[in-house]
């Protein structure tokens, strides 16, 4: 049974789709469903070049869970984030693995087009390096 | 009714992929396929090793023993579909064209040196296939 979920999210396109299918397993499952937000070094530069003030950062941040946040709320599923600082890939997959989760959910393709581009990147990191199963949504 | 989609090796990973499917099945009650891909050198093998065609057939069978056992264990309907090809796009054509809810995977096989080099076949299928893929370590 599926006990933990982690979704990582970014608040692109493909972390909506994947957050569609976290909600779905974590409804089924009858489970909280954590998700997890990563702000990297560029994000936090391109915050703060944007926005005047911390409490606008903070807001853009949220607005970029928002989407996520209000699928939970209407599907009526309990749900935490966790805000993390650092590279993307490497952040989430240590947070994975400190925490026994019994499976992370992840977007194909995030924010980062070019890395996609190339490999597909943090996804393809994650699911290697992360020890539970992963589920990749397109 | 919702199906899963189990490509199987009958190799250690894919046993434990066969688990989690099994969890998945459950939980949207869903049937499972499974799907043997037999690749150019696997059948070399067994034709090398094996003088008729029944016992091919057997060994073949045989591999995907455990996996079976589980799922009639866990009273999940099932089918097996076998293929002939290169494993990697052979998975993919199969999940792309039939209505999978999910993929689930092995993140390695039984191919131990393009693992080494990429994880190859389970991140090209994860690549490739168009519904969303669980890969299991």
């Amino acid at each position: 049974m599926f006990n933990s979920i982690l979704l990582c999210a970014d608040g692109s396109q493909h972390s909506i789709r994947a957050a569609e299918k976290a909600i779905e397993l974590a409804m089924k499952s009858k489970i909280p469903l954590e998700i997890a937000y990563v702000i990297s070094g560029a994000t936090s530069k391109s915050d703060v070049l944007y926005c005047h003030d911390k409490s606008d950062i903070s807001q853009s941040r949220q607005a970029k869970l928002k989407m996520i946040q209000e699928q939970c709320f209407v599907k009526k599923i309990p749900y935490q984030i966790h805000l993390l600082r650092g590279e993307p890939g490497p952040t989430i997959v240590q947070f994975a693995n400190k925490q026994a989760y019994d499976c992370v959910i992840l977007g194909s393709r995030g924010l980062n087009p070019f890395q996609s581009m190339v490999l597909g990147s943090v996804s393809h990191k994650v699911a290697k390096r992360v020890n539970c199963p992963v589920l990749l949504v397109k | 009714m919702n199906k899963i989609l189990l490509p199987s090796d009958g190799s250690e990973h894919s046993i434990r992929s066969a688990e989690k499917a099994i969890e998945l099945a459950k939980l949207y009650e869903a049937q499972i396929d499974v799907l043997y891909v037999v690749d150019g050198s696997t059948s070399k093998k067994d034709v090398i090793q094996h003088t008729d065609k029944y016992v091919i057939e057997k060994r073949r069978k045989e591999r995907l023993k455990p996996i079976e056992e589980r799922l009639n264990q866990a009273g999940i309907t099932y089918k097996t579909h076998t293929l002939h090809g290169e494993p990697g796009p052979t998975i993919v054509d199969f999940a792309n064209k039939g209505d999978y809810e999910y993929v689930v995977l092995g993140s390695r096989g039984l191919n131990n040196l393009q693992t080494m080099v990429l994880g190859s076949v389970s991140h090209k299928v994860a690549k490739r296939v168009d519904k969303p893929v669980m890969i299991v370590k």
